[in-house]
């Protein structure tokens, strides 16, 4: 079915401009009925829309939704995408029309990309958004005095009732007859040139709008000033900002729990019921704890995925995410960061993988490149089921607050290091580029449900396409590296122990020795470069825990551990060496599928294999002095 | 027939720095910056030059012109663009934690800005 949307070089398609915050996916989505598929511009990584009219507008043609840019003159990746595409970078060539979107209570501002697009001879269409709002102004909208003047048609639609689309899907239609014309470069104006444009533009709107925007105070402006008068607050904005952060972080982990423990049932029952139907032969061995377990490894965390980029575009839609990262600014900003590397960052603590895509938004190279590179440090979800065990051996039998307590602290060392690394980086990368915030903060609103939900699903699902296959591929070679060479093997205890994973865990020994712990260690921390959280099951087939029940798994498990000697006879895991585990799972980058993402998104090889090395180094070396010293200082 | 009143003719219009017929004298063509002085009958009077100040100098609450633009091109660019341009009537609504953006507002739209940005805008 998606085959289809894509645009017939020889038919025609709309390609739609505007700034930022004009209506423009709003009106796309009504368009097309959100029946629309994202694309990956060629040789980025910025997405656009493309979709099809919809049949009740009796119509067929495809529209592509351009990111939101304020002129021709690109000033981030995403500006840069959308002006290329207009350009007829696209694989299917230049646009036929161009639907400029201006939002009418904003028409002397967004006149200038207009003019712009004018002057460079493209066919246009020019939709005037929240008309409504203007009557509710009493306002009355001149649409022939625009048309007149600028020469081009115009629709005025309203953003609530859907009325003026059928005119703008007309006018659209008449549009194609048009011959096309060739198109200039974006015109360069001097700043008299300019002011002479924008003085014009002033005067064009008192002649199109009866009333002056500027004296008429919105309802929806004026409420909205009332309710940054306490989000904004300098002492009370930071409060609610942590709420509702807070609030969001919360309901991640919470909400997503149950879905996920289905979802981790379900696949370990499918894989249970392959072993047994293929009755131990490897082929249903390679299905079982290959394929279904690394589907369900990538599976298992939808839930949690889709509830964050929920609450993130609850958060977008409302309103308040352009608000929350303004207020983040200046701290960030004192790192080497933006103000939008908050939601990169953010998401991080749940997966490093959209949070790297969330990095898009950011327009200084510099300052993206920064937040790429510290994201793998914020802790993600797949460390919560080794911290988990590695504390319940820690705070075994005392009360439940203190490994909370210790879990909440590990979260702050994690920011604290993603914070030293990036003001490292920030001290010694050149500073060549300008970076800027200017942030348009919309006025707040009610979230549209529907938009909202399809949105977090397609991210959702650009997710599991991206990490899917990679972390796919490595659950592939985990399974061969701990099934062979000795795959005839009675148990799972006695494969393991003589595979291709333990002779690599023995053979790093050596470099496992400092930090306290043995090749049994080693092994799971080298099974854990397929996914984090495969350390705990891995765990517990090195040290031949075999009950089938998780809970027992745990339980037992802990038992193990806390008899498990080293080769001389002591304990091997203590205080010291269970404390240095932990510090290296907070700082080393383990995840391929981590690495395979941040490829694609750094644009080269050099940057994600640096943080490969330097973290997995650091995190080394860290973990070593922490075991020593405590070692030194008394404890076991 | 109404009654026309007589039509004043226009005042003449005296160049700067010349003594004129009014016993007027200024010193116009001083260097910019410097305080206009007004010479009427043997008194000097003394008017400091207007002053353009940066935004930032403003304490939250302020409303006034924008006057001018001045910064790198490609910030004050990037101003034209968002419509923040000059004789814009602009409100410095508030400032946000730590000495953060500034939060300006102008024709129905809002906008936070980082000090060194909002420092090209002079009122």
């Amino acid at each position: 079915m998606h085959q289809s949307l894509d645009p017939n070089p020889a038919s025609q398609y709309v390609m739609m401009m505007g700034a930022p915050n004009a209506g423009k996916t709003t009106l796309f989505n009504e368009l097309t009925s959100l029946n629309h598929k994202t694309v990956n511009y060629p040789g980025s990584t910025i997405d656009y829309s493309v979709g099809k009219v919809s049949k009740i507008f009796g119509s067929s043609f495809t529209l592509i939704d351009a990111p939101g840019t304020y002129s021709l003159f690109p000033k981030s990746p995403e500006e840069k995408v959308a002006v290329e595409a207009l350009y007829g970078q696209l694989p299917w060539g230049q646009a036929q029309t161009v639907l400029v979107v201006m939002d009418g209570t904003q028409l002397s501002r967004h006149l200038y990309l207009l003019r712009q697009l004018i002057e460079s001879q493209f066919n246009i269409v020019v939709a005037v958004t929240m008309a409504d709002l203007l009557f509710a102004q009493q306002c009355d909208f001149d649409e022939q005095k625009l048309e007149v003047t600028l020469g081009v048609p115009v629709v005025a639609l309203s953003s609530h009732t859907g009325e003026g689309l059928q005119e703008l899907v007309d006018a659209l239609e008449d549009s194609f007859t048009q011959l096309p014309q060739k198109v200039l470069p974006p015109p360069i104006w001097d700043n008299e040139q300019k002011a002479i444009m924008l003085a014009e533009n002033k005067r064009l709107r008192d002649a199109v709008l009866r009333r002056d925007d500027a004296l008429v105070p919105g309802e929806l402006l004026e409420k909205s000033e009332q309710i940054d008068r306490y989000l904004l607050h300098p002492v009370l904005g930071p409060v609610f900002f942590i709420l509702i952060m807070a609030l969001i972080f919360i309901s991640v982990f919470w909400m997503a729990a149950p879905p996920m423990d289905w979802i981790d049932g379900a696949f370990a029952h499918l894989s249970q019921w392959i072993a047994d139907v293929g009755s131990g032969s490897l082929v249903s061995d390679f299905l079982a704890h290959g394929m279904v377990a690394s589907i369900g490894a990538v599976l298992v965390f939808v839930p949690q995925i889709l509830i964050l980029f929920f609450g993130i575009s609850l958060l977008e839609e409302s309103g308040y995410l352009a608000r929350a990262c303004s207020l983040i600014d200046k701290p960030l900003s004192a790192l080497g960061l933006n103000g939008r590397s908050f939601v990169p960052l953010l998401s991080g603590n749940a997966c490093a993988i959209p949070a790297m895509m969330a990095a898009r938004t950011i327009p200084s190279k510099r300052e993206k490149w920064i937040t790429l590179f510290i994201v793998p440090l914020m802790s993600c979800s797949a460390r919560l089921p080794v911290y988990a065990l590695l504390l319940s051996f820690l705070f075994w039998g005392q009360e439940a607050w203190k490994p909370a307590v210790a879990l909440v602290g590990i979260y702050g060392f994690s920011l604290v290091i993603g914070a030293l690394f990036s003001s490292i980086l920030h001290l010694y990368l050149p500073k060549d580029q300008l970076s800027f915030l200017i942030h348009e903060l919309p006025a707040y609103r009610k979230p549209m449900l529907k938009k909202i939900v399809w949105g977090s699903i397609e991210k959702t699902w650009s997710y599991v396409k991206k990490a899917g296959p990679i972390i796919f591929v490595f659950a592939v070679i985990l399974w061969i590296a701990t099934t062979f060479p000795n795959y005839k093997a009675s148990s799972d205890v006695e494969r393991l122990d003589s595979s291709y994973a333990a002779a690599a865990g023995q053979w790093i020994e050596p470099l496992m020795k400092p930090m306290g712990v043995d090749w049994r260690v080693g092994t799971g921390l080298v099974s854990a470069f397929a996914a984090r959280e495969i350390f705990v099951s891995a765990m517990a087939l090195m040290f031949h825990v075999t009950e089938e029940d998780e809970d027992q798994i745990q339980s037992s498990l802990l038992d193990s551990m806390r008899q498990a000697k080293t080769s001389d006879g002591k304990s091997l895991f203590t205080v010291s060496s269970v404390i240095g585990l932990i510090i290296f799972f907070v700082i080393a980058l383990q995840c391929m599928s981590t690495v395979g993402v941040a490829r694609k998104e750094f644009g080269s090889w050099k940057a994600p294999i640096l943080q490969l090395i330097l973290f997995n180094l650091v995190a080394y070396t860290l973990a070593v002095v922490a075991v020593q010293s405590l070692r030194l200082i008394g404890f076991a | 027939m109404a009654y026309a009143r007589p039509v004043k003719k226009s005042r003449k219009v005296y160049k700067h720095g010349k003594k004129a017929s009014l016993g007027l004298k200024t010193n116009a063509k001083a260097s910019k910056g410097s305080d206009f002085r007004l010479h009427f009958k043997k008194k000097v009077i003394v008017i400091p030059p207007i002053k353009m100040e940066s935004i930032t100098k403003k304490k939250p609450g302020f409303q006034g012109v924008i006057e001018a633009l001045e910064g790198q091109a490609e910030l004050v660019e990037r101003l034209y663009e968002i419509g923040l341009v000059p004789q814009e009537t602009i409100h410095f609504k508030m400032r946000m934690m730590f000495n953060g953006p500034l939060v300006l507002s102008f024709r129905q739209a809002t906008f936070a800005l980082r000090e060194e940005e909002a420092a090209c805008i002079k009122v």
